[in-house]
């Protein structure tokens, strides 16, 4: 008898130590992105000295920030779904660009002011619920819908401005982007207003405990009731009002909108996301997360132009970290499946 | 018993017409462009069509497996360019040589299909052995590839008047049909019969499937997925190769929108990317469906602008139509 329960305690302990031994696996990999983010700065900073390590670099790295973390922001919950979205470089280009024709500017008479951006960001979102809807009762995967819409939103942003973008004329749009509050540009503070918000959302709302639900496995919150179609529009609707916002800040920052202001948005974010921990399955990470993996991201970027590193190799060393940061991140073991 | 043979027959007449959508498409797409353009149809436009299609179909046979498999490859486009440019740039170097200009081609293709090999097993066994998923690890190679095919050339390069013989044979034309087209199905077909007929290919669906019963079952999983992955590279490179000959001329860029332009038109042809399924011949009406979009719409004169429109929303029908939504439990990601 007194032998059975010294066997059991062993087993027992035996599997305290096992999940001891993962928890603290999963602690390593959750820091991991943060560990990589303060090397990356402590790199640099030795490598450049005071010129990366200064105040007006930091604003710098800050205002190059804003749009990829607004847009990182939406991705994020999409892929915490398991979902994909492909319809960045579209959406936010036609968002900007349709803000541009409809606020003061070179090329019409049009003056709707706010209303023109709130017309705009709107275009967005309603692209963003058309993903959702397509993808939800077509039972499509999101990767194509986002990929055909993503087409048709280019093909908006271009018909919007008929070949010649609009120069942005509006005396309070021409403005913003030099102002600045606390030290922090104005853009940056869109974007950390954009970051609180979705923490509230993914936080303190009942609809963004259902995200990591439906992300993990969704027959299970669909057997207990949850709308799961309803979340997973909603979480493309979502992500359509940030890649709007997003088109609208580009407009602010370029002064001029065209259907560039998205171009290569859609590849970094993706890689920000992940990053930062966010799992492609699904069910795992979140907003902070995405913080984390954005300014990676950004800093890196800053970084390499500081060095003076050859824009054409600067993709490549992208790739490679982005790599590298996976790699030490992702989860090994013979019963993990990588898709 | 007469009457239950009709039901059957009913059904069995649905199936065959729900499981071959993708060919109800093209047609339907051909008649519509015929109406809107009479000249649609002509025979000048018809080989034009299908000598453009030979680079996207030959990438498209390397992707169908790895989708089956539940993979993804995003770096596809990139590897096409390096390779485009890479195969030129050996050419340059072996110009001046006293070498049959055949055999400098020869030899440059080598090369470039050694590298799209090689680049396909170190992306698989990034994918496999770190278990990297294949999303992110051809993303990262995305970046890579778009930076060395910037590095070996900056700009266009024109092939050498003394090389130029070497790229006729693209022209050879087979009653309507280009040779190169020719060669991409042939390949396409050859891989069809490998993957359906041969324990290697049914294992490829079976890791599609369910991976961790396809391990259990003594399948190897790694090994066979590495395979894939490098008959993709080496289908880059054959595609590659096509670009180079069709346009006497390299450039850094060339395959940048090929990545999303394949998986459409495999995942258009009816195999999901949710693995487990799908067929290559599928993928060929795939590439027909993509190619008669860009080319009808040219065809018809409609705006560059709304061709970018009206090519997402053909892409959206075409895959609302094809999208397998028999079993109603199926989660769609």
């Amino acid at each position: 008898m007194a032998k059975e329960n010294q066997a059991a305690l062993t087993i027992q302990e035996e599997f305290a130590k096992k999940i001891k031994a993962e928890n603290r696996r999963e602690k390593i990999i959750k820091w991991a992105p943060v560990l990589v983010l303060l090397a990356l700065i402590v790199v640099f900073t030795i490598a450049r000295g005071s010129a990366f390590a200064s105040v007006s670099n930091l604003v710098a790295i800050l205002n190059q920030w804003a749009i990829p973390l607004i847009v990182a922001l939406g991705l994020t919950f999409v892929i915490m779904l398991g979902g994909i979205d492909l319809s960045i470089d579209g959406t936010v280009g036609m968002a900007g660009s349709i803000a541009s024709v409809l606020v003061m500017n070179t090329l019409n008479d049009n003056n709707f002011g706010i209303f023109g951006i709130i017309i705009a960001i709107l275009c967005s979102v309603v692209v963003g619920f058309f993903v959702g809807l397509f993808h939800v009762k077509l039972k499509i995967p999101s990767f194509m819908v986002s990929f055909a819409f993503m087409n048709i939103c280019t093909g908006i942003a271009y018909l919007s401005y008929s070949g010649t973008p609009a120069t942005v004329s509006d005396p309070v749009l021409k403005a913003l982007p030099k102002v600045s509050f606390l030290g922090i540009p104005f853009i940056t503070w869109v974007a950390l207003v954009m970051l609180l918000l979705c923490i509230y959302i993914q936080e303190y709302t009942p609809f963004g405990r259902y995200i990591y639900a439906v992300g993990t496995d969704e027959t299970i919150p669909r057997s207990v009731g949850i709308n799961v179609d309803h979340v997973k529009i909603k979480v493309f609707t979502l992500a359509g009002f940030l890649f709007g916002v997003a088109g609208v800040v580009g407009l602010i920052r370029l002064g001029q909108g065209q259907a560039g202001i998205g171009k290569d948005l859609m590849f970094p974010a993706q890689a920000a996301v992940v990053i930062g921990g966010t799992s492609l399955s699904g069910g795992k990470g979140g907003v902070l997360n995405t913080v984390v993996g954005t300014l990676i991201m950004t800093v890196l970027i800053n970084g390499l132009t500081m060095m003076g590193v050859n824009p054409n190799i600067k993709t490549g060393i992208q790739g490679i970290i982005i790599l590298v940061a996976v790699i030490l991140t992702t989860k090994r073991g013979a019963t993990v499946i990588s898709k | 018993m007469e009457k239950t043979n009709t039901v059957s027959k009913a059904t069995s007449w649905k199936k065959v017409l729900l499981k071959n959508y993708s060919i109800l498409v093209v047609v339907v797409m051909i008649v519509i462009f015929t109406i809107l353009e009479p000249n649609f149809l002509n025979s000048m436009n018809i080989v034009n069509l299908l000598s453009d299609s030979a680079p996207l179909m030959i990438m498209a046979a390397g992707m169908t497996p790895i989708l089956i498999l539940g993979s993804i490859d995003l770096s596809l486009g990139s590897m096409c360019s390096v390779a485009n440019v890479m195969m030129l740039a050996i050419m340059l170097s072996m110009k001046d040589t006293a070498m049959n200009p055949f055999l400098i081609f020869a030899i440059a293709l080598l090369a470039t299909m050694a590298a799209g090999i090689c680049s396909g097993i170190v992306l698989g066994l990034i994918h496999v052995k770190l278990k990297v998923p294949s999303f992110i690890a051809s993303l990262a190679f995305m970046s890579v590839w778009d930076s060395a095919a910037l590095m070996i050339t900056s700009s266009p390069v024109k092939l050498p008047k003394a090389l130029k013989m070497t790229a006729d044979w693209y022209k050879i034309q087979i009653g309507p049909v280009g040779l190169p087209l020719i060669m991409s199905v042939l390949v396409i077909v050859v891989y069809h019969f490998i993957i359906t007929r041969r324990a290697f290919g049914r294992s490829i669906f079976a890791i599609g499937g369910n991976e961790r019963a396809a391990r259990i079952a003594g399948i190897k999983v790694d090994l066979y997925k590495v395979i894939v992955f490098a008959v993709n590279g080496l289908c880059a490179a054959l595609g590659a190769m096509f670009l180079l000959v069709k346009a006497k001329s390299s450039a850094p860029t060339v395959g940048e929108s090929f990545t999303l332009m394949v998986i459409s038109a495999v995942v258009a042809g009816g195999t999901p990317n949710t693995g487990g399924s799908g067929s290559l011949l599928k993928t060929i009406i795939g590439v027909f469906i993509i190619s008669i979009i860009k080319n009808g719409m040219n065809m018809v004169g409609v705006n560059v602008y709304w061709q970018k429109v009206v090519y997402g929303a053909i892409i959206l029908l075409a895959v609302a139509i094809t999208t397998d939504r028999s079993s109603r439990s199926r989660v769609v990601k």
